[in-house]
C-alpha cells in the first residue's frame, strides 16, 4: 500500500487525481466504516459520509489552502465524525448537541458553513442529474452564457424561441422536483 | 402566486426584465419574503448546476467506492510485484552466470515499460474543454497512439506550464517514439522540483533514458538517488546498479 504524505493527498484531491483518490479510499475508509457501523450506521452510510467529506475538503481547497498540522487521517476522521453526528442530529433534532460536538472537534466555522452548502447543493445536483440530458445541456449552456443561437444550433437547429421555452420548462421542472423532495423542507425552515 | 414568483425570478435572473421592471422587482422583494426565498433558491440552483467539477468528483468517488471489490479500473502505477519478481530472478541469473557488465541499451529495454495511464474511464460526458482534452489524450495513450497522445499532452502543458502530469506523459510518449533527447530534456526539468505527483517516476524514467542515451554516470547518480532517498523503483535501481558494475 502506497503511503502518501499530506501534500500529495491535498494536491490529489485538488486535482481530482483518480489514483490518489483511490489510495485515500483504500487507506482511510476502513476506519471511517468502523466508526459509522459502531454508531449504528450502515456500510452505505459510511460510503456516503466518506464521499461527502472528500467533497467538502475539495470545496475548501477551491477557496484556500488547507494546513494540516497532524495527519490527514485525523483531519478526515474529524470531518466524517462531524458529518455523521450532523446527520443523526438532524433526524433527532438535536442541533444544540451538534454545536457542542463541532466545538469539541474544533471544526472551524468555515467547514460548518461548507457542510450546510454542500448538503443543499448535493440535493439540487441530484435533481439536476435526474433531468433529461437535453434539459441538463440547455440549462448548463444558458448558465455558461452560450448564445441562444449557438444553443439552438447544438440542439439540432431548432428555433431560438423553442430553446427559450424549453429552458424555462426545464428549470421549472427542476425547481418543482426540488421543492417536492421531503429533504428540501429542512433547508426551507432556515 | 408561486407560478408568478417563479416566472418573475427566472426572468430577473436571466436579465429579461426591463430596467423599470427590475427596480420594481427589487422593491417588491424587500417586503415579500416568499419572493425573496424564490429568488435565493433560483440563484443557488444556478450555482449548483455550474459546479460540474463537484459533480465529476462525486462521480469519481462513487466509481472508486463501487468498483473497489472488482479489479482494477485505475491501474496502479507503483506496484508491479509480478514484474518485479521476474526482474529479480533475471538479475540473479545475470549475476551468477554472466560475468561481463550489461549493455546500457539492453538494460533500458529490459526495465523500460510505458507508465500506465492514471485516468479513470468515465461514462459521463465531461463538459470542460481541458478535461475533454485530457480524456482524449489518455485514450490515445492507452490505444496506444503515442504520437497523438504526445501532441495533446504538449498542448495542455503549453497552455499551463504548471501541469506536470501533462509534461510527464508527454515525456513517456516521446520515449515511445524514440525521441530520447527531447524526453531527457522534459524529464530533467521534472526532476528539478520535488513538489509534484510525478517526481519519483520522473527520476526513474530519466535514469533509464540516460542509460539509453549512453550517459552511464548520470544514470548511476540518479539510481543512487532513488536508493538513498527511498524513492519508487528502489529495488530495480539496485538491480541495475549491480548489473552495471
Amino acid at each position: 500500500m502506497e503511503s502518501l504524505n499530506n501534500e500529495l493527498i491535498i494536491e490529489g484531491i485538488r486535482s481530482q487525481n483518480p489514483y490518489i483518490l483511490n489510495q485515500i479510499y483504500t487507506n482511510y475508509f476502513p476506519e471511517i466504516r468502523k466508526f459509522i457501523i459502531d454508531n449504528n450506521g450502515t456500510i452505505q452510510d459510511a460510503k456516503d459520509i466518506f464521499q461527502e467529506a472528500i467533497i467538502i475538503i475539495y470545496r475548501k481547497l477551491k477557496v484556500e489552502n488547507i494546513v494540516i498540522t497532524k495527519s490527514f487521517n485525523l483531519y478526515l476522521i474529524g470531518v466524517c465524525r462531524y458529518l455523521w453526528y450532523r446527520q443523526v442530529a438532524f433526524v433527532k433534532n438535536e442541533s444544540e448537541q451538534l454545536n457542542h460536538f463541532a466545538e469539541y472537534e474544533r471544526l472551524p466555522e468555515f467547514e460548518i458553513d461548507e457542510v450546510e452548502k454542500n448538503d443543499k447543493y448535493k440535493l439540487y445536483q441530484f435533481h439536476f442529474k435526474q433531468l433529461g440530458i437535453d434539459c441538463q445541456k440547455i440549462l448548463e449552456m444558458f448558465l455558461n452564457n452560450v448564445p441562444i443561437k449557438e444553443i439552438a444550433r447544438k440542439m439540432g437547429n431548432t428555433s431560438e424561441n423553442y430553446i427559450k421555452s424549453r429552458k424555462y420548462k426545464c428549470k421549472e421542472q427542476l425547481v418543482n422536483n426540488i421543492k417536492n423532495d421531503p429533504r428540501f423542507a429542512k433547508y426551507e425552515k432556515k | 402566486m408561486k407560478r408568478n414568483n417563479f416566472d418573475l425570478t427566472e426572468r430577473y435572473l436571466m436579465g429579461d426584465l426591463s430596467a423599470e421592471e427590475s427596480t420594481a422587482f427589487e422593491k417588491l422583494m424587500e417586503t415579500d419574503t416568499e419572493l425573496k426565498a424564490e429568488l435565493n433558491l433560483g440563484k443557488e440552483i444556478n450555482e449548483a448546476i455550474l459546479e460540474s467539477d463537484i459533480m465529476n468528483l462525486r462521480h469519481t468517488m462513487s466509481e472508486i467506492m463501487n468498483k473497489k471489490q472488482k479489479p482494477v479500473f485505475i491501474k496502479n502505477p507503483f506496484l508491479w510485484p509480478a514484474t518485479a519478481a521476474v526482474f529479480i530472478l533475471a538479475m540473479i541469473i545475470n549475476t551468477l552466470f554472466i560475468s561481463s557488465p550489461a549493455d546500457k541499451n539492453d538494460i533500458f529495454k529490459k526495465y523500460y515499460k510505458a507508465y500506465p495511464s492514471v485516468y479513470s474511464s468515465r461514462s459521463s460526458q465531461k463538459q470542460l474543454r481541458d478535461q475533454q482534452c485530457l480524456r482524449i489524450a489518455f485514450e490515445q495513450y492507452e490505444k496506444p497512439d503515442f504520437e497523438s497522445a504526445g501532441l495533446l499532452f504538449k498542448e495542455m502543458w503549453i497552455k499551463d506550464s504548471t501541469n506536470n502530469m501533462a509534461k510527464f506523459y508527454l515525456s513517456i510518449a516521446l520515449i515511445e517514439q524514440n525521441k530520447m533527447n527531447e524526453a531527457e530534456k522534459y524529464l530533467n526539468e521534472l526532476t528539478l522540483n520535488k513538489q509534484h505527483l510525478f517526481y519519483e517516476q520522473s527520476v526513474w524514467y530519466l535514469a533509464l533514458v540516460y542509460l539509453n542515451n549512453n550517459k552511464p554516470d548520470e544514470a548511476e547518480r540518479l539510481l543512487n538517488k532513488i536508493i538513498s532517498e527511498n524513492l519508487s523503483n528502489k529495488t530495480r535501481a539496485k538491480q541495475i546498479l549491480k548489473s552495471l558494475n
